[in-house]
């Protein structure tokens, strides 16, 4: 009798859970959001920094990051002007333009070095000053770029009365490729970007020129993302910092000691340098 | 005397360098060459198709990449984006073989600029090299190959409706002479394997016949010695065992020969011997004749004046007058052999010739002569006296013969004749007591005699005769039992 029923039990319990299949729900998946990153170097080099850091985050949060890649930086810029990404890895500047249109918060940034920009030129050429450089063309990655090309054209023009035609190339890596080349006497870009190029381009330039140092860039969030969630994020990259890869991953995305950001602290002296005289505007 | 023949050294030091190889060391030093030869010509040939199919490999790949290059990177060039073009031309420059890879505009102002050392990472550089001249033509691809300097130098057009950039890829042309050296080691370590395994087959192969060989030559050498003695056939070769059988022939042929030179010496030696004692004894018996004669004349003389008075005297007269025939007889016999006269034959009818002949033969007492003369008609060439003498001495010896074998049932001599194709065959079969092995060997010796009085010339004679006549003579006997000589002559002609 005990074994009929046993029988019974194995042909009639699957068929059980068959029937009450379909009446499950859908299986959870983890929310999605969109990060960006300012395009000051190539899309391959962001798409092979970046796409690490963001699986490790997914792999500590119960969330998904999708890569946005903005072809230039005005279109970045205009992108988080809009509001369009959920966490964005964007400079000082457009982190006060951003706070300020879309009430962008800054989570993190690095706090091993601050942001400076630098004017490079040709190591071998006859530039030596600031001052060689009247009326030449110098590269920028674009308008907006913060310590590269805003404050540097800023400091250029009021501090050293410097008259110059600017030529925006896209990437940090594109304005010291036109310097080397010759197609520009001379290039703005920011140490950090400039330390990541290969030593045959190092070698190649001379820095004849430095802006006072800022805060570095940071991650911001848009004020949609619930706030344990910006934490969580925040903290997930701090913690990076404790072992040896997450190091790596962090020095490929130029945040090697990265650290809590604070706007009033960090940014808001940027807002008081009233840039937006060089700015230009994103195109709509 | 060596194992290898006789005077080797000798005759190999008057040969040349490559006769004096021998047969098998031609063969395999051929074959090497043959085969080097061969290896050689392939490889050459192995060669010139392996580089002309790289070549043509790099020529393919590098205007294929160039091509690549020039449709992505005008875009990159048109915008300026310097970056994206160095980043091009870096994994541009991971090909394979790829050296360099330069990128200049129009005005040959350089826009980028990859170098690639030996399997190294592609490094940027930002000063043009130096000697770089544009080709005139901006509407094609420009192919150059500086075999001198190992590469190939491809010149890519960059181009909307107007030139904007030139990319020039240098690819190194290593590759097509490491295969040619690759090919050139394989080739020669198979030849070098081939030739090798050639020498061993060969060397296994040649060395059957060349043991035939040397134990031919040793053979040669000791030939003379050899007595009729063979060398074992092996068989390695159609040429060398005929060249084996040849030497066993000839050592056959060589031994009997000398067999023959012997036994023809011999003869001539008992021939000389026998012409000095013929010539002493023809004297001596012509000198006996005059004696015998008087002897002869004196017993005839005493036999008329003593007969019926001394019955004993007589009968000692008679043995005395038989003793004097038997001694004709032996001068007879003596110079006729010793003489050997020429005979003048004539035709003859032989059943009738004998008939005559025997008719005057006395045979012993109790002795008949049975004559079955089957050949009627059949004539022969005879010399009618000197055959006399045949007939005599047979006759004789049957006599003698039956004598010794004593009282028997039948005591008879068979004189019997039959035509045998175009011979005559007649035949003496007596009942006597027959011939010892030793005798009928010695039979035709001259001077050899069974007999007390004979002086053994009886059977040389009828052999010397029937010689003279073209004929010749066959003694078959069976001791006790009796013996039967044949004589076969030639039927004379119609």
């Amino acid at each position: 009798m005990g074994n009929l029923m046993v029988r019974w039990c194995r042909v009639l319990l699957p068929l059980a859970w068959v029937g009450a299949a379909p009446a499950q729900s859908p299986p959870w998946t983890p929310p999605l959001y969109t990060w960006s990153v300012v395009p000051q170097f190539t899309a391959l080099d962001i798409h092979r920094d970046w796409s690490p850091v963001l699986r490790h985050l997914e792999h500590v949060l119960p969330v998904r990051f999708e890569l946005a890649l903005a072809k230039s930086i005005p279109k970045f810029e205009q992108s988080v002007l809009a509001g369009e990404p959920d966490f964005a890895y964007l400079n000082p500047y457009h982190m006060v333009k951003a706070h300020a249109a879309q009430g962008y918060v800054p989570m993190v940034r690095d706090g091993a070095r601050m942001l400076r920009g630098i004017l490079v030129v040709k190591a071998d050429d006859e530039v030596h000053s600031v001052a060689d450089l009247q009326g030449a063309v110098i590269a920028f990655p674009s308008p907006n770029a913060f310590a590269a090309s805003l404050y540097m054209r800023a400091l250029l023009h009021d501090t050293e009365g410097l008259s110059f035609v600017a030529r925006y190339v896209g990437t940090h890596s594109n304005v010291y490729r036109h310097a080397l080349l010759g197609k520009a006497a001379a290039g703005g870009g920011v140490e950090a970007t400039l330390s990541r190029e290969p030593p045959g381009v190092r070698d190649a330039l001379r820095v004849i020129f430095r802006t006072p140092a800022t805060a570095a860039h940071p991650v911001a969030a848009h004020p949609r993302v619930p706030p344990s969630l910006r934490r969580q994020v925040a903290d997930a990259i701090v913690g990076l910092a404790g072992s040896a890869e997450g190091r790596r991953l962090l020095q490929a995305v130029l945040l090697p000691r990265p650290q809590v950001a604070d706007y009033e602290r960090d940014y808001a002296p940027v807002a008081a340098l009233d840039l937006d005289r060089f700015a230009v505007p994103a195109p709509r | 005397m060596s194992a290898r023949g006789p005077g080797r050294g000798a005759a190999v030091a008057g040969l040349g360098w490559w006769t004096r190889r021998g047969l098998h060391a031609q063969l395999i030093i051929a074959g090497a060459v043959l085969l080097a030869a061969t290896v050689l010509v392939g490889t050459l040939i192995n060669i010139a198709q392996r580089r002309e199919e790289i070549l043509e490999d790099a020529r393919a790949n590098t205007s294929t990449l160039a091509v690549n290059i020039a449709l992505t990177a005008i875009d990159m060039i048109v915008a300026e984006r310097y970056d994206d073009l160095e980043a091009l031309l870096e994994r541009s420059a991971r090909f394979q073989s790829v050296r360099s890879i330069l990128a200049v505009d129009a005005h040959g102002a350089l826009l980028g600029f990859v170098v690639r050392e030996a399997d190294g990472e592609p490094q940027a550089r930002y000063r043009a090299p130096a000697r770089i001249e544009r080709p005139q033509d901006p509407g094609r691809r420009h192919v150059h190959e500086d075999l001198a300097a190992r590469r190939l130098i491809v010149w890519q057009p960059v181009s909307t409706t107007d030139l904007i950039a030139w990319v020039r890829i240098e690819a190194s042309l290593e590759p097509a002479f490491a295969a040619r050296t690759r090919v050139l080691q394989q080739n020669l370590a198979a030849g070098a394997g081939a030739i090798a395994v050639d020498v061993l087959l060969l060397l296994l192969i040649l060395s059957g016949p060349r043991r035939s060989v040397r134990g031919a030559i040793a053979f040669a050498g000791r030939l003379a010695d050899a007595k009729g003695s063979t060398l074992q056939v092996r068989p390695t070769a159609l040429e060398v065992d005929t060249l084996v059988r040849a030497l066993n022939d000839a050592s056959r042929m060589l031994h009997e020969r000398e067999q023959a030179l012997q036994k023809a010496n011999a003869e001539l030696l008992g021939k000389e011997r026998l012409a000095t004692l013929g010539q002493m004894a023809a004297t001596v018996s012509h000198e006996l004749r005059n004696p015998m004669g008087t002897i002869r004349n004196a017993v005839t003389l005493l036999q008329r004046r003593l007969r019926e008075r001394e019955p004993e005297v007589e009968q000692a007269l008679q043995r005395l007058v038989r003793s004097t025939e038997r001694c004709d007889r032996i001068i007879e016999d003596m110079l006729d052999y010793a003489r050997s006269q020429p005979v003048h034959q004539v035709r003859t009818p032989l059943d009738g010739y004998l008939s005559s002949e025997l008719a005057h033969v006395a045979p012993p007492p109790g002795v008949t002569i049975d004559a079955r003369l089957a050949a009627p008609g059949l004539a022969v060439m005879l010399d009618r006296e000197r055959f006399r003498s045949v007939i005599g001495n047979l006759c004789d010896n049957a006599f003698h013969a039956i004598e010794q074998a004593g009282e028997r049932s039948t005591r008879a001599l068979v004189v019997a004749t039959r035509p045998v194709g175009g011979q005559a065959e007649i035949t003496f079969t007596d009942t006597g007591c027959g011939m010892s092995r030793e005798a009928l060997d010695s039979a035709f010796v001259p001077l050899f005699s069974t007999k007390s009085f004979g002086v053994g010339l009886g059977l040389p004679l009828v052999r010397q005769i029937l010689e003279q006549h073209g004929g010749e003579v066959e003694i078959r006997s069976d001791e006790g039992r009796g013996t039967c000589v044949l004589l076969r002559l030639r039927a004379a002609c119609e």
